[in-house]
């Protein structure tokens, strides 16, 4: 499969039909699922109604680490084989990836306030969220900094595979150090503690949230092809008038 | 999903028990971040097309004049 779409012409063909239907098959999941969170699922007995903000928090923090996984996953091909569509991969998952971290944040500060009591705390899990963003900012930057593509993939290549050290560090945060966030509740050894109520309308949103990262990174992938595209036709046009 | 709604009334679902200000604002923020997201991926990807589909026209169309006077 991914020697079949490691060729741009045959990937913009696929990406043609499959981006559509992941757009609608995520609008129709977080439509259905914006309504079961909000209005159906039972609220919080400690919290009360304010946990429904996990319905946004958890899922936008699934894509922040699906965008690095699939930036680390690229970043490692593209070092090993010098393939284009996996720097365009990781390229493309930079800016959902920086997006979705920073609604993970954001939503976790709001959370925090009628929880904790508090918009932030220097805790191991928000300190190493926020770090995550810095990287995928840093990320970002030097991309577009670097105006030669060869060298701009391969900085942005090595920052991203030093950078996925953080990943772990986020995952186990909440075992190593003794936080204000909550432990894992999900993927957990003697399987998830949340209530089945509350569980599967999070589950919902979550593949929603994966289906819309999916249509968006096929999108944005099939953006920076055509740019590249642009780039040698604009050239070879030049090349002729000269 | 056989299930009731936890709300009485729509007053009392946009209140969200006290909470409504945290509640709405982080739905909010994660709304805008994803109409965001797509509205700027699609514009970048119909603007990259439309780019390409002028310069292969102008580029068939240096050739076609460069195959009629040669």
């Amino acid at each position: 499969m991914f020697n079949y779409l490691a060729n741009p012409d045959r990937f913009m063909r696929f990406s043609k039909i499959a981006t559509p239907i992941f757009a609608v098959l995520a609008v129709a999941i977080l439509g259905y699922g914006s309504v079961w969170s909000l209005a159906y699922a039972p609220a919080d007995y400690l919290q009360g109604q304010s946990a429904r903000i996990m319905f946004v928090h958890v899922p936008a923090a699934w894509v922040a680490f699906s965008a690095y996984s699939v930036m680390a996953g690229g970043s490692l091909v593209y070092l090993v084989w010098r393939h284009n569509l996996a720097d365009v991969a990781a390229n493309a998952a930079s800016g959902i990836g920086a997006t979705f971290t920073a609604v993970c944040l954001l939503s976790g500060s709001i959370w925090g306030r009628p929880t904790w009591g508090t918009w932030w705390v220097w805790d191991g899990r928000l300190t190493s969220m926020l770090v995550l963003l810095f990287i995928y900012l840093g990320y970002i930057a030097l991309r577009s900094a670097i105006s030669d593509k060869q060298k701009s993939a391969s900085a942005g290549a090595i920052l991203c595979l030093v950078g996925a050290v953080n990943i772990p560090i986020i995952r186990y945060s909440v075992v190593w150090w003794n936080t204000l966030h909550q432990p894992a509740a999900i993927i957990r050894k003697g399987g998830p503690s949340i209530h089945p109520e509350i569980l599967q309308p999070l589950l919902f949103m979550g593949l929603g949230f994966m289906l819309l990262f999916g249509a968006l990174l096929l999108l944005k992938m099939r953006a920076l092809i055509l740019q590249n595209r642009a780039a040698v036709l604009a050239h070879r046009l030049l090349d002729e008038i000269s | 999903m056989f299930m009731a709604s936890q709300f009485t009334n729509f007053q009392e679902f946009l209140q969200m028990g006290g909470y409504a200000g945290f509640v709405w604002a982080a739905w909010g923020i994660a709304f805008v971040a994803i109409v965001g997201l797509v509205i700027r991926a699609y514009q970048h990807e119909k603007f990259w097309h439309c780019e390409v589909e002028k310069l292969e026209a102008q580029l068939n169309q240096k050739r076609q004049a460069e195959n009629e006077n040669p």
